[in-house]
């Protein structure tokens, strides 16, 4: 398999991009290894302990003082606690829309207005979820950095 | 808590001009000949107050769902219809005439209620289609892998 890296502007986002004739289980190995690279957080499922790469987490909710985190079709629970994750994630593309949970910015399909000053942002994967009135002016700012 | 204090506001100043507009329209159909002195002014500034305090009964420290949200705003409807008539009507003879004047002034109500409801709607449609460009922008800009 050839290797190529390229240099490019400052202007422009960095990617990295594969050619390959199929998505086989090497090319997804190597795609685990990017993303964990990108940083990871550990979540429990079925007694299991997962390293779940932070790119891959939708949203992370915290249910009678449970947190759980979603992905596009699974959801791990973990020890650490609503305020950890933000702390943690703070730097990242993840925002805090309502008491409850942080969402990735980037699994947003778009936002329409809800009932009484919300939001309901629909995900990549069909799934919605609310925005509190609370936290758009946050929201905003965030989209503006 | 500012929110919910800008939330009223903006409730109340709608209200304000659509109960203007029902007041016309119910004087206009059910006591036409009425005259009235400068304190008429004050009336919509009154009922527009007197129903923002229902909308207290929304405020909760969790997150409601969409039925908790739509069962409330049905009981601040009612409570609105209760205040409404309670104060324009307390004192009467319960006739004929001061019945159909307090089913009149109830419709109007509900048409004004729903009305703000309209207008609000499409206030923060406008802002969540911002909210869509400003995070499509955000996205373009922090594509990950």
């Amino acid at each position: 398999m050839d290797i190529r890296i390229v240099t490019i502007g400052e202007e422009r986002q960095e990617y990295i991009e594969i050619g390959c004739h199929t998505t086989d289980e090497s090319i997804n190995e190597i795609v685990s290894f990017i993303k964990s690279r990108q940083g990871a957080v550990e979540g429990t499922k079925d007694d299991r302990q997962y390293q779940i790469p932070v790119v891959d987490i939708f949203y992370i909710e915290s249910v009678d003082d449970r947190t759980f985190i979603y992905l596009e079709q699974d959801c791990y629970e973990s020890r650490k606690k609503l305020y950890e994750f933000e702390a943690v994630l703070a730097s990242r593309r993840f925002a805090r829309i309502s008491k409850a949970v942080i969402l990735n910015l980037m699994k947003i399909v778009s936002i329409s207005p809800a009932l009484n000053g919300r939001f309901l942002c629909k995900l990549t994967n069909g799934e919605e979820v609310i925005i509190s009135r609370k936290y758009v002016p946050d929201i905003k700012e965030k989209l503006k950095g | 808590m500012k929110e919910r204090i800008i939330e009223m506001a903006r409730s109340y100043f709608i209200s304000v001009t659509l109960i203007n507009v029902a007041i016309f329209v119910t004087g206009t159909l059910f006591r036409p000949e009425q005259t009235m002195g400068y304190e008429a002014f004050l009336s919509p500034l009154l009922f527009g107050f007197l129903t923002v305090i229902p909308t207290m009964i929304l405020y909760s420290k969790k997150e409601l769902t969409v039925r908790q949200l739509l069962c409330r705003k049905a009981i601040q409807l009612l409570l609105d219809i209760v205040i409404v008539i309670a104060v324009i009507f307390a004192g009467n003879d319960m006739n004929r005439e001061t019945i159909i004047a307090a089913v009149g002034v109830a419709v109007s109500i509900v048409v004004v209620f729903v009305a703000v409801h309209v207008i609000e709607w499409m206030l923060e449609r406008r802002t969540a289609r911002e909210l869509t460009e400003q995070l499509a922008a955000f996205q373009k800009r922090n594509g990950e892998f």
